[in-house]
């Protein structure tokens, strides 16, 4: 059954430009230029529940757009988007009660409380029964052994920890459908090792279906079956990981962009 | 319901952390007693009666007033929307299952409960301080109205902040409108001088608008200064008011959050 389901999807940014300097900044209080930017390019997409899918490509390439567009944060310029059966940017509290989202560099948790606070807060939000919120919290915290930390005010917690209680909190109200933008971002090798595994078990054991976006290849190759590379806001591959990475990666480890360079060269030689 | 029981509870929570801006708040609300003291002190000196007031019942004007304004928490949402949408945190108010109108009402009606606590500290500090002999009034109709006054200016407040603030989708930038409106407001509220004290014409327009209902029209309800009837007047304007900018901007957010881009996400 899909359950993101995408045609054409765009999404046009309209930028303001400036010339430098001090006599630019006066002569644009006078007349303002703005350029176009097409973030998202005739976007189609088609997820099935349960599915774990990477979304992968360079800086800019449209992931964070696509995502912001899934979850209905921005409205598409054109194009159709179906989410769980909800066109997301009519934010409907029906449709937001099935999906969470984790943005790395956002946060949900209130910095002057505790994780313990915010997580009591969701119950409420989310209309979570007692027994399920008190299964939820200590089936997570043990997974991420996170128990000492629940009473700590969060603005103290390093980014590890931060992002462990932002995923636990957008896991409380058990979504069916999980958007991460970038969760690894700025977390040293182990504790990404540990988000990796618990996203695992999310995906395997509730059955989850997991969107994640990220510029480290190997978060999409440890976890998703399936990959999607963006570039410049279009689609260039949508098939197996595995299928990626041993056809378009040379050496382990390189960077997101020799990966895109090489499937643009295939295409043109008539390749994939 | 609960859950916006428990988003006032949590910003009550959050409040807590900020003890010393509180007591300057507190240090301020004192101050403006002082200030009424000093200056009315001055103005009486010469005379028994102004306006109707008496000094005693000058300054319990401006306690009762100084009370209330303190409780009165909705000018932060105005600079807390625009910022957010500005620096695109206000994402964070979008993708949970609430109200996003009523989600800053309810924060605002946490941070008023906190402040509320300190502000009758506040208050009991300066009657002690200048000895006021609190001229107040044992009509309970007066009492209630007052207070289901001031209950739906706050709800109006915060419905018109948040409708300034949402414009930053538009605009982007609202410093204007957070740091010149307050001003205008606090005047028309009544927060400088008794609105008694202006020219007839001028209290006459602004008995149609909202801002003198929320404070002023509830504290002379309390010193006693004008009769019940006065205040139903004045209820029923604020009543439409509310309502009235209740909707406005709950179509107008529909309208602007379209813009919303997210940036920095």
């Amino acid at each position: 059954m899909n359950i993101i389901q995408t045609q054409n999807l765009t999404k046009i940014y309209r930028r303001f430009e400036k010339e430098p300097g001090l006599m630019g900044s006066v002569k644009s209080l006078f007349k303002r230029k703005y350029s176009e930017k097409v973030a998202v390019n005739s976007f189609d997409l088609t997820v099935e529940a349960g599915e774990l899918v990477g979304l992968i490509g360079p800086n800019g390439a449209g992931k964070t757009t696509l995502v912001k567009m899934l979850t209905g944060i921005i409205a598409p310029t054109s194009g159709g988007v179906s989410v769980l059966g909800h066109y997301p940017n009519k934010l409907e509290n029906k449709f937001k009660m099935q999906y969470a989202v984790v943005m790395g560099q956002k946060s949900q948790l209130f910095f002057e409380l505790t994780p313990s606070d915010t997580f009591r807060l969701f119950k409420e939000l989310y209309a979570i029964p007692d027994d399920v919120y008190k299964r939820n919290v200590d089936y997570f915290v043990s997974l991420f052994d996170v128990s000492e930390f629940l009473n700590v005010q969060v603005r103290t917690l390093s980014l590890g920890e931060r992002m462990k209680m932002e995923l636990i909190a957008a896991l409380l109200h058990n979504p069916g459908v999980l958007f991460l933008d970038e969760p690894t971002i700025g977390l040293d090798a182990a504790a990404q090792r540990q988000m990796r595994e618990f996203l695992r078990e999310v995906n395997e054991k509730n059955g989850t279906t997991i969107i994640l976006t990220s510029h480290y290849m190997e978060d999409v190759k440890k976890l998703c079956s399936r990959s999607v590379v963006i570039n410049g806001g279009k689609k260039i591959y949508d098939g197996g990981t595995e299928e990626l990475f041993k056809k378009y990666e040379q050496f382990e480890g390189e960077d997101i962009g020799l990966v895109v360079e090489r499937i643009y060269a295939a295409k043109d030689g008539g390749g994939e | 319901m609960r859950k916006y029981a428990a988003v006032a509870q949590t910003l009550f929570k959050a409040q807590i952390i900020y003890r010393f801006d509180v007591i300057l708040t507190a240090v301020g609300t004192i101050w403006r007693v002082v200030f009424a003291w000093i200056l009315w002190g001055a103005i009486f000196a010469d005379h028994s009666e102004i306006g109707g007031f008496t000094f005693q019942a000058m300054l319990s004007y401006y306690v009762i007033n100084a009370f209330l304004s303190t409780m009165e928490r909705s000018h932060g949402t105005l600079g807390e929307i625009s910022n957010k949408i500005r620096d695109g945190s206000f994402t964070k108010f979008m993708v949970i299952p609430s109200n996003t109108q009523l989600h800053f009402l309810s924060q605002t009606i946490g941070a008023s409960a906190y402040y509320g606590v300190f502000a009758v500290m506040a208050t009991a500090v300066s009657m002690l301080l200048f000895r006021i002999n609190l001229t107040l009034t044992g009509d309970i109709t007066r009492i209630l109205l007052a207070v289901v006054m001031f209950l739906l200016g706050t709800v109006f407040m915060n419905s018109y902040s948040f409708f300034v603030g949402i414009w930053a989708f538009k605009f982007q930038d609202m410093t204007f409108a957070m740091h010149l409106l307050p001003s205008v407001v606090s005047f028309f509220k009544g927060e400088l001088v008794p609105l008694s004290l202006l020219p007839e014409v001028f209290v006459h327009i602004l008995r149609w608008f909202p801002f003198t209902h929320i404070i002023y029209t509830p504290t002379m309800l309390l010193t006693g200064m004008i009769d019940a009837s006065e205040g139903l007047y004045g209820l029923a304007i604020l009543c439409i008011w509310t309502l009235g900018m209740f909707l406005v901007s709950q179509l107008t957010y529909r309208k602007m959050r379209i813009k919303y881009e997210g940036v920095g996400i």
